[in-house]
């Protein structure tokens, strides 16, 4: 098996490695109405396979000192390996067996579901996890980006071992597989650890070209500000969450709206910062951010004033939000968000292990393969203009989503007396989590 | 054997002293020699120690300022001083003016911040190799000549009372820890919150920031650690200039006493709008840097450190009456507390559940640790080491956090000997010597119950806090 020598990142002062193994589908896979199912799928491959039971297995890993994990995003499942170097051929074959041969046990099933369950709920005690689930709920609605990628107390009913032993082949395919490799091994380590991990894989070369970035459809703007407040008693402080969908990755503007939007909320020192925290001290932590992968932009404004500072932060915000829309960010801001941007790319890839994530995300988010190489130059090459165009292009103050986490009568009476809020809805803090798609196999 | 000064850095050093600043002298001081690395400690003549890790793998260097100050050293009816204290030196010098500082480490896109707990304050900055000098400067600046005004004050002391609400107030399981380190040191200012308590953040006057300041920020009190891609002479020459003509200051000195530990019949009771209630032991525990400090670190990860820990196994997996279990021991200069955590599912009996914990604990005391779970400790921890020298800034905390609590940053590879050297009889009678359970300070976190009075509970836990564990800008 040939490797591309950019998926080995050496590291032979330290001898520990870690292996990311992608495979090409991800939650956007779960069927309708199963939300869930394939981090379930991913899960019950580590809960027993082979001579191992599940207790067996983790004891197993945690005697090597080592970790062996499965995560899933939208579009990816992802096996990550970690450890000393000199165990590195038992961790793989620890990870061969659980890919191979998962016990799919029942009761292992049954476990698995009641814990998620008891996850589902556990969100609620954190105001922070609370308020960026009822923000999904909001933004998202039933585009699929709504959709929870460990399921709702809904579809974990309705999944069946029967799916998850379905799904699996399906998404440990063997086709289309990408993967990389930090530390103190070589290329022989990786070839011969994805020919154990993964028979008859097939490595993908390069994503770039090969994504459908209109497979998830379009997330069109709400047109309003719309506030969603969810009352949990005994708060004194509130939770703030201000965005609305924009462009994705792909786009031509995305580098010039990430610049335009660091100007604005992305440093310390930008207006929202400076205006929020350092001029009325409303806020220890405010921020905005532009979350984008190769399908859909989020950009977002977090803050958490206390329950008076509310609706007057609300209301800074979102004039603050307008103005910048409208004008553009200072000549300063503009340059400090640029040098912050370029000069701060170094950091992301200053260690083995960062540099072979960067790579991988890099390539599995459909962006060229020299996106990486040329980003401090790209941030450099654009200019003023552009950042204001994609702030008033990409950037909307009419069409916001809003949610608070606070006690609503501490809050509500000066919410409803804003000016330029469409509606205002009250929900629980015990709010329902369902997914209400329906099942459709 | 011990290290020595190679004779190209004595060269060095004799350029930098033939004619320094008044207090500028550079001293070398001792080393730690690894393979293919060496780090290097020197002392200038004003008392300020430099630390130097050069490693040339990636062109970034972390730049780490500890002064040794705490929470621990608040004044009297002014907790949260060394924290709220933190925030104002990201303010104005007499020569820099406000938001300056911030801008210019924004600019260089460096990762900038800092961080308070009970034995030390540290500011950090990681920047590129070439910006550097920059940081000297500013960092120079600011312990030099940190102007303070009313006006910031008051307007960084609503950010942190912003701050303790989001920690604390609104923080169920801060509400919780707090109460319970109140109760573990009642006479100690370990028992008080680094925050500070709302009272006391509201009492702090610029008249106590201005003495703070004179008291604890000096290069006498300071270690300087810089770790990453520098030729050292250029450092070295570099701090030399930026620190030497600061004068050494006189320290006060420190006494504290721990009051008697008087374990309540009744837990410490926090209640809180929750799903999922939580119960916590404490204990005090032995000093960091020591043998027992170790053997009670193997414990901890032993009991709750990984996936298959006993606790782990037993509530999480067995029994399925908990979500997380937890367990640690603080890294603390004087004294440590060690902790176990226990987040119940909601139909949990908490009585149940703490009657399973308490026989475990009392089975690992009688029997100790299996062989398979230290050798699975020993090769996490190993692990664990491995990783957490990957990063210039982490080696930098690790080393500054060494240097300032156990007095010698070589404790970093001491540490991690101590550990390796730990042995069943050593966890053992490191439990049995601070694990009582007639030592034992528990603690309750309990969901409302239905229907009560949601704003009417409020006074008892807005008043009843903990010491959280480190706060940062």
């Amino acid at each position: 098996m040939t490797i591309d020598p950019r998926w080995l990142v050496p590291d032979p002062a330290r001898p520990v490695f870690s292996l990311c193994i992608a495979f090409p589908r991800g939650s956007g896979t779960d069927l309708n109405g199963l939300a869930g199912l394939s981090y379930v799928t991913g899960q019950m491959a580590l809960r027993g396979a082979g001579p191992f039971s599940r207790k067996a297995f983790l004891e197993a890993v945690d005697r090597l000192g080592a970790s062996c994990d499965i995560s899933v995003s939208r579009h990816h499942t992802l096996l990550w390996l970690d450890g000393l170097s000199r165990h590195f051929d038992a961790v793989v074959e620890l990870a061969a067996v659980a890919l191979a041969t998962p016990h799919h046990d029942a009761g292992e099933f049954d476990k698995l579901v009641r814990e998620l369950d008891v996850e589902l709920d556990e969100v609620r005690d954190d105001d922070g996890a609370l308020g960026a689930r009822a923000f999904a709920r909001s933004l998202y609605g039933d585009h699929p980006y709504g959709r929870p990628l460990r399921g709702s107390h809904g579809s974990l009913a309705a999944l069946t071992l029967d799916h998850v032993k379905a799904h699996h082949g399906r998404l440990f395919a063997p086709a289309d597989v990408m993967a990389s490799l930090a530390g103190s091994l070589g290329q022989d380590a990786l070839a011969g650890a994805l020919t154990r991990i993964i028979p008859g894989v097939d490595l993908k070369t390069a994503m770039a070209g090969s994504i459908d970035a209109d497979a998830f459809g379009c997330l069109a703007k709400k047109p309003g500000i719309h506030v969603t407040v969810v009352d949990k008693p005994d708060r004194t402080q509130t939770q703030l969450f201000i965005g609305q969908p924009t462009i994705p990755l792909g786009h031509p503007d995305w580098t010039a709206l990430q610049l335009a939007q660091t100007a604005f909320g992305g440093m310390f020192t930008a207006p929202l910062s400076q205006e929020i925290r350092e001029k009325r001290g409303w806020s220890y932590s405010v921020w905005s951010a532009l979350q984008s992968d190769a399908w859909l932009g989020t950009f977002q404004i977090r803050l958490h004033p206390n329950a008076p500072d509310a609706a007057p932060a609300l209301q800074l915000t979102l004039e603050l939000l307008k103005n910048f829309q409208q004008q553009g960010p200072s000549d300063d801001d503009f340059g400090a968000a640029k040098s912050n941007l370029a000069r701060s790319h170094v950091f992301g890839i200053d260690t083995a292990s960062r540099l072979m994530w960067l790579r991988l995300n890099t390539e599995l988010s459909g962006r060229p393969r020299e996106w990486l190489d040329d980003a401090v130059a790209r941030y450099e090459a654009v200019p003023f203009e552009d950042a204001v165009r994609s702030a008033a292009q990409h950037l909307d103050p009419t069409a916001l989503t809003v949610v608070i986490v606070c006690t609503a009568a501490t809050v509500l009476p000066a919410l409803q007396a804003l000016p330029g809020i469409a509606s205002i809805e009250v929900i629980d803090w015990e709010f329902d989590l369902e997914d209400p798609t329906t099942i459709d196999e | 054997m011990k290290p020595l000064l190679p004779a190209p850095l004595g060269d060095v050093l004799s350029r930098l002293n033939a004619s320094p600043p008044a207090h500028g002298a550079i001293a070398w001081l001792d080393a730690h020699v690894g393979e293919g690395f060496r780090v290097d400690r020197f002392q200038l003549a004003n008392g300020l120690e430099v630390i130097l890790w050069p490693d040339h793998a990636a062109p970034v260097a972390a730049w780490h300022t500890w002064f040794r100050v705490g929470s621990r050293h608040d004044p009297v009816g002014r907790t949260g001083m060394a924290h709220l204290f933190e925030h104002m030196m990201f303010k104005a010098t007499t020569t820099r003016p406000e938001g300056e500082f911030d801008r210019t480490m924004e600019s260089l896109g460096a990762q900038t911040n800092a961080a308070t707990w009970v034995d030390w304050t540290n500011y950090h900055a990681k920047v590129t190799t070439w910006d550097l000098q920059i940081v000297c400067d500013l960092e120079s600046d600011r312990m030099a000549n940190l102007a303070l005004d009313k006006d910031m004050l008051e307007r960084e002391r609503e950010v942190v009372k912003n701050e303790r609400i989001m920690r604390v107030d609104d923080e169920p399981e801060g509400r919780l820890t707090e109460e319970l380190y109140r109760v573990l040191y009642p006479e100690h200012p370990y028992g008080q919150p680094t925050i500070g308590w709302m009272e006391d953040i509201a009492a702090i006057t610029l008249e106590d920031c201005q003495a703070f300041y004179r008291t604890w920020y000096s290069p006498s009190n300071a270690v300087l650690i810089v770790c990453g891609d520098f030729d050292s002479e250029t450092i070295l020459a570099m701090i030399q200039k930026g620190y030497g003509d600061l004068p050494a200051v006189s320290l006060p000195a420190e006494a504290h006493s721990y009051g008697a530990l008087t374990v309540p019949d009744e837990p410490v009771i926090a209640t809180a709008p929750v799903q999922a209630g939580r119960l916590v032991w404490a204990w005090r525990g032995p000093v960091s840097g020591t043998p027992e400090h170790a053997a009670l670190q193997v414990a901890t990860e032993i009991l709750a450190g990984s996936d298959s820990a006993r606790l782990i196994m037993t509530l999480v997996d067995d029994l399925e009456v908990a979500t997380d279990v937890s367990a640690w021991i603080n890294p603390w200069a004087l004294s440590s507390a060690v902790e176990i955590g226990v987040t119940l599912r909601p139909d949990a009996d908490p009585d149940a559940v703490a009657a399973v914990v308490e026989a475990a604990l009392a089975t690992f005391l009688a029997e100790g640790p299996t062989d398979d779970e230290l050798e699975r400790t020993r090769n996490s921890l190993e692990t664990d080491f491995w990783r957490g020298l990957a990063d210039v800034n982490a080696r930098a905390n690790q080393l500054g956090h060494a240097h300032v609590t156990v007095g010698d940053y070589r404790d970093l590879w001491s540490e991690a000997e101590r550990l390796r050297a730990v042995a069943k009889a050593d966890v053992i009678a490191a439990v049995a010597q601070y694990m009582q359970p007639d030592m034992v300070i528990r603690g309750r976190l309990e969901p409302l119950d239905d229907g009560s009075d949601d704003d009417g509970d409020d006074d008892d836990l807005d008043d009843d806090d903990d010491s959280d564990d480190e706060d940062e800008e």
